[in-house]
């Protein structure tokens, strides 16, 4: 009876059922367990793991992970510079064959197998190649050594696949393109405060709409850490998300903030959304306490678009304000986050520099990074995201600029129309598609909007995309939302919305309206 | 009648009608106003082409300058034909991407002037509407100009017969004519 809580305590200590080690051995475990924990990496530590039997312990160590497709991979190996026996480095990374040739074949050895397991799953073995007197220091030792390698090797394993989810995350919270469009370019930097984190709290986002609008936001998840990276691209998805259905930059923030409101209550965001579109140089923006962006003109003077609300996540109940700037030819619309201006611990000192550097800056690929390198000069513990919009020139276009209550000019413009739609070479019903979504549009024109009209067509890719212009009362609408039954009263809109691939209106910031219909 | 080209004959015309530097004038204002409204452009003028100067008599969405120079493209071309002279897009319209007012600040990009032709074909100046930018104009929106142009004309013609009824009448006292 006594006897057996004996050896049930000691099978219980040594899992092997061995005698336990000598005490003046835990010395040694001590010292293999300090240098096999010494490195959170895998890589390290199985490196170290080898290291810590050959030669002490072994001729030859090899240590083999199960991957993903639960086949034993040779992960590392050592031996013994005087021995042949062993397998070499070289064959790091291949899969282990059960008796590896060179490892059981060494004449007077013979191999000890340790399985590698944490909480009852094996990940892997470890195989020591011993003298087949056995090892100096006896198979207890080697069996605790072994396990407390087994140990550091799944925390390595740990630490390893937590990484590869945060690079994962973090690679996929990047925006690594941006848009294409004729006669502008985007360029954008993004750097994260802490050294070991690829993203932060801060984004930059730009990306194209079907009808040619480009969306552009920039924003800050007040805190740090991968919370706030988790935070961050929360609320860029939403307003991505909400930008495809409305591109209407006080709804994508009505959104983010909605977001934040049921998700993530303790966090609060500035955030800056424009949606500009090549064809008439508007940017439509809102701004939910961010830094406004800055605005360099061609002649080099400088603009800040002005108008904010408060930031987004704090419960107010704000209505937020849509405001328009145009970004002319040859000038340069920059957006950053305030860890631009905020890391030289004076505000006034970093706002200075960011206008002097936006104001000499060359613009052109890698504008983005000068001016980050022209106010941060090397030092930054915040951080900082900056998105710059050149514009060269307007995309190529064909315009009309007519009155459609004269019928033989209305006809003119249908015509030139029609050709132009052939030498896109669309379709036979596409064509009549388009005629007759052109026909409701300036039929609208004609009674809601007596008077000139502009129609614009933009080839972009295989994108061919009408604009309609007119100066009437102004109005919205968008097939996917619940319509205004006033506006819609009678204008057809469903129709044309039927008709094509994509058609929505919207209001012009000097009156008027702004529709847009995707053709191909 | 055919058309009188002589210089010269035209501007004995011009001062016929005399009515060079005379004051603004209702009946031609509410001219180019109805013209501006009737094609939805923010510029009507009535011109008169001088020997050097291009004087406006009436000016619709048009402050601060009563004439300009002689320059070719504009009214100065547009009194050379009997016909409406349009340019839809100025900017590159080879008859006048030169003309300062189209290359210069003021920005002009659509012309469209039908002249001021007189019983006697004499082409004083011009009923011209302009906008700032490109624009289309069909046959039959030019031809609602030519005939707005008439109504300019007939107003010119109604005070040149009470500006010789004066003279008539003057002569008839046997005092000596105002010119």
């Amino acid at each position: 009876m006594g006897q057996r809580v004996v050896d049930a305590l000691t099978a219980q200590l040594s899992p092997h059922g061995v005698t336990p080690i000598e005490p003046s051995d835990w010395r040694l475990v001590d010292e293999a367990s300090r240098t096999v924990f010494d490195a959170p990496e895998l890589a390290r530590t199985v490196r170290s793991v080898v290291d810590v039997f050959v030669p002490a312990y072994a001729h030859a160590a090899l240590v083999a992970l199960l991957d993903d497709r639960d086949e034993l991979r040779i992960a590392a190996t050592a031996h013994r510079a005087r021995d042949r026996a062993g397998v070499s480095s070289a064959a790091v990374g291949r899969r282990l064959e059960r008796h590896d040739a060179p490892f059981a074949a060494a004449p007077g050895h013979r191999v000890e197998e340790f399985p590698l397991e944490r909480d009852g799953k094996d990940f892997g073995l470890l195989l020591l190649l011993v003298p087949d007197e056995g090892t100096p220091r006896g198979e207890a030792l080697l069996r605790t050594i072994a396990a407390r390698c087994a140990l550091a090797l799944d925390n390595a394993r740990r630490f390893e696949r937590e990484r590869n989810v945060a690079l994962t995350f973090e690679n996929a919270a990047l925006v690594s393109e941006m848009p294409a469009i004729a006669g502008y370019r985007f360029d954008a930097m993004y750097r994260a405060g802490r050294l070991d984190a690829l993203v932060g709290g801060d984004w930059y986002d730009a990306f194209p709409l079907g009808d040619g609008r480009v969306v552009v936001s920039i924003g800050d998840v007040v805190g740090s850490g991968l919370s706030a990276a988790v935070t961050m691209l929360n609320v860029r998805q939403t307003i991505r998300g909400v930008a495809q259905v409305n591109p209407d930059p006080a709804m994508m923030l009505y959104a983010a903030d909605g977001t934040l409101r049921s998700q993530f209550p303790d966090r609060f965001v500035t955030a800056f959304v424009g949606v500009l579109d090549p064809v008439t140089q508007i940017c439509s923006y809102a701004n939910a306490g961010h830094p406004p962006p800055l605005l360099r003109l061609a002649d080099g003077s400088l603009q800040q678009p002005a108008g904010h609300n408060a930031p987004l996540g704090l419960g107010l109940q704000q209505h937020i304000d849509v405001h328009h700037v145009t970004l002319p030819v040859g000038s340069l619309f920059v957006l950053y986050t305030d860890g631009l201006t905020e890391s030289t611990k004076d505000v006034f000192e970093g706002e200075a520099r960011l206008e002097a550097a936006v104001r000499d800056v060359e613009s052109g690929a890698g504008v983005a990074r000068r001016i980050h390198d022209a106010v941060l000069r090397g030092h930054s513990r915040d951080d900082v995201a900056v998105l710059a919009v050149s514009v060269q020139h307007t995309p190529p276009a064909r315009r009309w600029r007519f009155d459609p209550r004269w019928p033989d000019v209305a006809r003119r413009v249908r015509d030139q129309l029609r050709a132009e739609l052939e030498d896109a070479q669309i379709c036979a019903t596409r064509m009549h598609d388009a005629e007759l979504a052109f026909a409701e549009l300036l039929g609208n024109a004609l009674r809601y909007a007596p008077g000139t009209v502009e129609m614009i067509l933009v080839r972009q890719d295989a994108n061919l995309v009408l604009h309609v212009l007119d100066k009437g009362p102004g109005f919205q609408f968008s097939p996917r939302l619940p319509s205004d039954l006033y506006s819609e009263f009678g204008r057809g809109l469903f129709l044309i919305s039927q008709l094509v691939s994509d058609f929505s209106v919207e209001r012009r910031p000097g009156g008027g309206s702004h529709a847009r219909i995707l053709l191909t | 009648m055919t058309a009188i080209t002589d210089e010269s004959a035209r501007l004995e015309a011009i001062r016929r009608y005399d009515v060079l530097d005379t004051p603004p004038d209702g009946s031609f204002d509410r001219i180019t106003a109805l013209a501006a409204e009737i094609f939805d452009v923010p510029i009507a003028l009535v011109t008169i082409v001088d020997h050097e100067r291009i004087w406006f008599k009436s000016k619709h969405g048009l402050d601060g300058v009563d004439q300009i120079d002689r320059d070719p493209g504009l009214c100065a071309s547009a009194v050379l034909q009997d016909q409406p002279y349009i340019v839809e897009e100025a900017r590159t319209d080879p008859r006048t991407l030169a003309n300062p007012l189209v290359a210069g600040k003021f920005g002009l990009q659509f012309y469209a002037a039908a002249p001021l032709r007189t019983a006697t074909g004499h082409r004083l100046g011009t009923l011209c509407i302009i906008d700032r930018e490109p624009r289309m104009f069909s046959p039959r929106q030019a031809d609602v100009l030519q005939r707005l142009s008439e109504i300019v004309v007939d107003e010119l013609e109604l005070r040149l017969s009470a500006l010789n009824a004066i003279r008539t009448a003057g002569e008839h006292q046997a005092q000596p004519p105002s010119r």
